[in-house]
């Protein structure tokens, strides 16, 4: 950008000093660190929910749904706390009922249990028993079918269908043209709707409950505003009634009006958020690219002398707090790049570090790096990986900006992905990303493709009959038994994605998501029946690792040219695979540490990796959803590595039955043996750029390494592995539980290597005391 | 093929192991070649299996399952039942046990590769040398030992770019060194002890041709970094220290010297190679600063 090009002297950033919190700051980061029961509101968004939504049973869904979210805003008590800088909670806890899941079974015991008064409590179950509650009704739209039952009970696939409230929202519209701003487009476009569109009745109810939502929206800051101008009167001390008095200025002010300052658009973002949290029962939603959208507010601040630097990490670290009171996954993206693809980093992305490193909790924060990121911010994320909390995540713009593009987003558009809650990525308030809708263990696709379909553990037939690997000639043959598997199974869970769409159509609207998302008013659809600009499912596929190291392992053992026609070790690893290696302990440990591994940047594992992750990506490039999308694909487990692992049987890789699959892409665990340059050449054949919902790989580091002269060798390999196109990477720095979990299981933690100057081993190779010393070290190092 | 010499394919060396992401021994990321055969035999050694320069036959109890293959598929009756598992008198290294033990407890180490196949591991991390300014470190054992080999990695690794150090004792005819130097980016030169007597007694060898290839290479103008281990008890005295840095300021340019701590991580490879660990009662120095104080005021530039 050329205007970066002179910057007046208070814009630049300061000579880095440590953020250090003030004693209001570190008391409200303690209070929310230990949280009394008292500090819970949970309860309160529930039966308010359900108040709005029961009194309106006879109105259109969309109204009936606006309702019950205006009367959470309308009515929530209004709590603050002096030393708060930013104020609103939105009271999530363990206890928030997500109206689109299945009713927990024990919900009658949790609302006895839960905080509300007497009266409120026999009104919930009045409720609740009064006529099928809204989770009830939401059954499938057609019976499931025995085929897909099949499959997810036997941990070859997994259907979430998961719902649009997953997802990262236009927050900048609201600190742009407040909620005063929204209704007028609102108005404009219900002012503009012809009646003879032929759609004009659904976009019509839609727009009339928006425009209802908007009143409620704009209500909210002057429900604060009037609580801290009570409070204000009530106030003996001048300095804090004079604080009282700032917070009522910033909320008569926002989110109804545009925010003018950093304060107030960090406070109008909180806001919205807290909506967003009320509306949504889930809380794993993503705030998008924080110092893009804020830094415009922050920068005018300082060229006009409003806001020194601290007084302004001071108000981030206020909306840290409070974004830690609930913690669950809610990303926020620093870094990357412009529209133009040039880098956007600017100053508010070191602030953001700074805040979060001398906060000194971990939350979820990720950096977007690219070949043009400075190596000053790379640095500052790695002081931050070097606290050993596994933040921020890196996400590689190289890679994932032609995945989307890949998948028919527009360039410009794509280079404002962020991260939504764990890994996955989406365009902020332009898409309803549907994300992990369904998961796909390739492993027991791999499981089933040679055992004819059936499931080695119980014997029930699951997938297509494929034959066994007694009758396959050649790579080839395993090769094109997997395919089929995979596609089968792979049309299903499309199936249930697609299910699972239609379902929420029918079952409620999520106007606030729409109001908050592109194009939902101009179309005058909900995001739910497709309004957004980009509609996609994202699915994931898990096992990737394993599969490949089987099929290697296959291929070097039943096919190499030593094994003749092969057929007695066919049938030996058959046999085994389907006893789980019962006296078979040195096939077992042949298979696994004789042949060669993912991981260690060797080519036919490698190979395989790629070669399966193309396949799966393009396949499921080839499918529909019901909006007219696509699949957008992931290298992702979240945590399913665990249980799908327990339901594959033992595999070629000479994995037991039972034992977890490799997280995401990362090598399996403990089998990364020469490094991590060898690690990131290995995840570098898999095609990242393909992979337009993100992939994701966790690499194990030695605190050490991030040390004195190490640590510019880590920026240098984080460096290098953004050149060479690989996706997404958090690095875990090891510590001294894990190292002493390797000293009683060695095999598990075969990789983990230990560094003492220029020397280093294998730590399983160590002989007791020196384990012992180095454990002592690392937990030196961390204390 | 890469474009390679013809001798670069046919020589071989004596390796036992080749290290990737090795990031202590010389600038940026590296990997770090360790070569066989050493003619120093240094007590506090942490590479016993790098001395000879043959195979070696290691053994890791703690990775034993058990099965027998080795007792099944050695001819020489060389494996027993007890805890050291080898008969290292009637064992020949033939390599038949390692080669078929699952769990891998029995290991070879050291193989005669090319330089052509040395060359191609090293270059897999390329990319990673090019953003850090990384490259190759010949490590040992003593790589001057084999140096027609050595001459040979490092001209390639040249020819391919990449920037090269080595690590050696300095134990090795001039005209070794002399031939190697304008392949070396970096020399990582060991000096254990200067009193003659002390080098003898705990390295096995006299110094003198070491100190005097240090003069001469020192005033060529190659590039030198000093490294010293300094190990309690014997060569940690004041009058080592004043010594090491007498010879460090007489020498013909300034150089910088890294003192590497003593450490036992090589102890468990003693056991497991059916050798005894010669200094089993030394620690590890508690503090490097005192050292570092002294030397820094004798006017060394100390790592």
């Amino acid at each position: 950008m050329v205007s970066q090009a002179i910057v007046p002297e208070q814009t630049r950033p300061p000579q880095r000093v440590a953020y250090d919190p003030s004693i209001h700051i570190t008391d409200l980061r303690d209070r929310a660190m230990h949280r009394g029961a008292d500090d819970y509101l949970g309860w309160y968004r529930d039966y308010y929910y359900m108040q709005g939504w029961m009194g309106h049973g006879t109105q259109p869904l969309p109204m009936r749904n606006v309702a019950a979210l205006s009367n959470i805003i309308a009515k929530m008590p209004v709590r603050m706390r002096t030393g708060e800088l930013i104020v609103g909670e939105h009271g999530h806890d363990a206890h928030l009922l997500n109206f689109r899941a299945a009713a927990p079974t024990d919900i009658l015991d949790r609302i006895a249990g839960s905080n509300l008064d007497a009266e409120q409590k026999q009104q919930m179950v009045a409720w609740l028993q009064a006529e099928p509650f809204l989770w009830q009704q939401l059954a499938s739209v057609a019976p499931m079918p025995h085929e897909l039952e099949l499959a997810q009970e036997h941990g070859v696939v997994a259907v979430w269908g998961t719902d649009l409230n997953h997802s990262i929202r236009a927050y900048e519209k609201v600190l742009r043209l407040g909620f005063s701003g929204i209704r007028r487009e609102v108005e404009q476009a219900l002012t503009e709707l012809c009646p003879a569109t032929p759609d004009a009745p659904q976009r019509r109810v839609n727009l009339l409950a928006w425009l209802q939502l908007c009143d409620a929206a704009l209500s909210l800051g002057s429900r604060y505003a009037a609580t801290a101008r009570q409070l204000a009167a009530e106030c003996g001390d001048p300095a804090q009634r004079k604080e009282w008095q700032d917070i009522a200025l910033v909320c008569e002010r926002v989110p109804a009006q545009p925010a003018r300052t950093f304060r107030e658009a960090v406070q109008a973002l909180w806001f919205a958020h807290m909506i967003t949290v009320w509306e949504d029962g889930v809380n794993a939603n993503g705030l998008g690219r924080v110092d893009q959208f804020l830094w415009p507010y922050l920068k005018k601040d300082l060229d006009e002398q409003r806001l020194t630097w601290h007084e302004a990490a001071e108000i981030l670290a206020a909306l840290w707090v409070k974004l830690y009171q609930s913690y669950d996954v809610q990303q926020m993206m620093i870094g990357g790049q412009q529209p133009d693809g040039s880098d956007a980093t600017n100053p508010l992305s070191y602030l953001v570090l700074d805040v979060t490193e001398g906060l000194g909790f971990v939350r979820c924060l990720s950096a977007r790096l690219h070949r043009n990121s400075p190596k000053s911010f790379v640095s500052r994320c790695v002081d931050l990986v070097a606290k050993g909390g596994g933040i921020p995540f890196f996400f590689n713009d190289e890679a994932l900006v032609p995945a989307l593009v890949s998948r028919g987003i527009p360039i410009e558009e794509a280079r404002g992905y962020a991260a939504i809650g764990c890994i996955e990525i989406t365009i902020p308030g332009k898409a309803s990303p549907h994300a992990v809708s369904h998961w796909i263990n390739t492993t027991k696709c791999l499981e089933l493709a040679i055992n004819d379909g059936c499931d080695m553990l119980d014997s029930t037939q699951v997938g297509p009959h494929t034959g066994t690997l007694e009758g396959f000639n050649s790579m080839a043959d395993v090769l094109a038994a997997y395919t089929r598997q995979l596609e089968y199974f792979a049309q299903w869970c499309v199936y249930g994605s697609n299910a699972a769409e239609l379902a929420h159509r029918s079952q409620y609207r999520l106007p606030y998501l729409s109001l908050l998302t592109e194009d939902c008013i101009a179309r005058g659809l909900d995001i739910i029946e497709g309004g957004a600009r980009y509609n996609y499912h994202s699915s994931a596929a898990v096992g990737i690792p394993n599969t490949a190291d089987s099929l290697a392992a296959l291929a070097l053992t039943a096919y190499s040219a030593q094994s003749g026609d092969g057929l007695a070790d066919r049938r030996a690893i058959l046999q085994a695979l389907r006893s789980n290696f019962v006296g078979q302990e040195v096939l077992r440990l042949t298979l696994k540490n004789r042949l060669p591994k993912y991981g260690n940047d060797q080519p036919l594992p490698d190979t395989y990796a790629g070669q399966l992750a193309s396949q799966y990506s393009e396949l499921l490039g080839t499918f529909k959803t019901i909006s007219g999308g696509t699949f957008f694909t992931h290298l992702f487990t979240f945590t399913l590595m665990l249980p799908f692992g327990k339901l594959t049987a033992a595999t070629p890789d000479g994995r037991r039955a039972g034992e977890p699959l490799a997280y995401s892409v990362s090598p399996g665990q403990g089998r990364d043996t020469h490094g991590l340059t060898a690690v990131i050449q290995s995840l570098s054949h898999i095609p990242h750029h393909l992979m337009a919902a993100s992939s994701s790989a966790i690499l194990e580091a030695d605190p050490a390494l991030l040390e004195g002269s190490g640590r510019q060798a880590f920026i240098d390999l984080l460096l290098t592995a953004v050149n060479m196109g690989v996706g997404q990477m958090q690095f875990n720095v090891v510590s001294a539980e894990q190292l002493r979990a390797a000293q009683t299981d060695p095999e598990r933690y075969h990789n983990l290597c230990v560094r003492v100057s220029g020397f280093s081993q294998q730590f399983c190779l160590l002989d007791r005391e020196m384990q012992d010393h180095i454990i002592a070290r690392t937990k030196h190092r961390q204390a | 093929m890469n474009p390679i010499t013809a001798t670069a394919a046919t020589t071989h060396g004596w390796i036992f192991d080749i290290q990737r992401f090795c990031i202590h021994d010389g600038p940026g990321i590296r990997t770090t070649v360790f070569m066989k055969g050493c003619p120093l035999s240094c007590l506090w050694c942490h590479n016993p299996e790098s001395r000879r320069q043959q195979f070696e036959l290691a053994f890791y109890l703690s990775k034993c399952i058990h099965c027998g293959h080795c007792l099944q598929v050695c001819t020489k009756g060389a494996i027993r039942g007890d805890d050291a598992r080898i008969d290292r008198e009637r064992c020949t290294m033939c390599g038949r046990c390692a080669d078929q033990c699952p769990g891998e407890a029995l290991r070879m180490i050291g193989h005669k590769e090319s330089v052509a196949d040395v060359l191609a591991v090293v270059m897999r991390d390329q990319p990673f040398y090019e953003t850090s300014g990384g490259g190759v470190t010949l490590s040992g054992g003593e790589p001057l030992y084999q140096h027609e080999f050595t001459h040979q990695l490092l001209t390639a690794c040249k020819r391919q770019g990449l920037h090269t150090a080595i690590e050696t004792s300095g134990g090795a005819a001039w005209e070794r060194l002399d031939a190697i130097r304008s392949s070396v980016d970096l020399f990582l030169y060991d000096l254990k002890a200067i009193n003659p007597e002390k080098h003898r007694q705990q390295c096995g060898v006299d110094n003198a041709l070491i100190l005097a290839n240090a003069k001469r290479l020192s005033a060529t103008g190659a590039e030198i970094l000093f490294r010293t281990p300094i190990i309690p008890g014997f060569n940690d005295a004041e009058d080592d220290l004043r010594l090491l840095s007498e010879f460090l300021l007489q020498l013909p340019n300034p150089h910088r010297l890294e003192l590497m701590p003593y450490h036992r991580i090589g102890s468990g490879k003693y056991e497991a190679l059916g050798l005894t660990y010669p200094l089993p009662n030394v620690q590890a120095p508690a503090d490097m600063d005192g050292y570092k104080a002294v030397l820094t005021q004798n006017g060394i530039t100390c790592l």
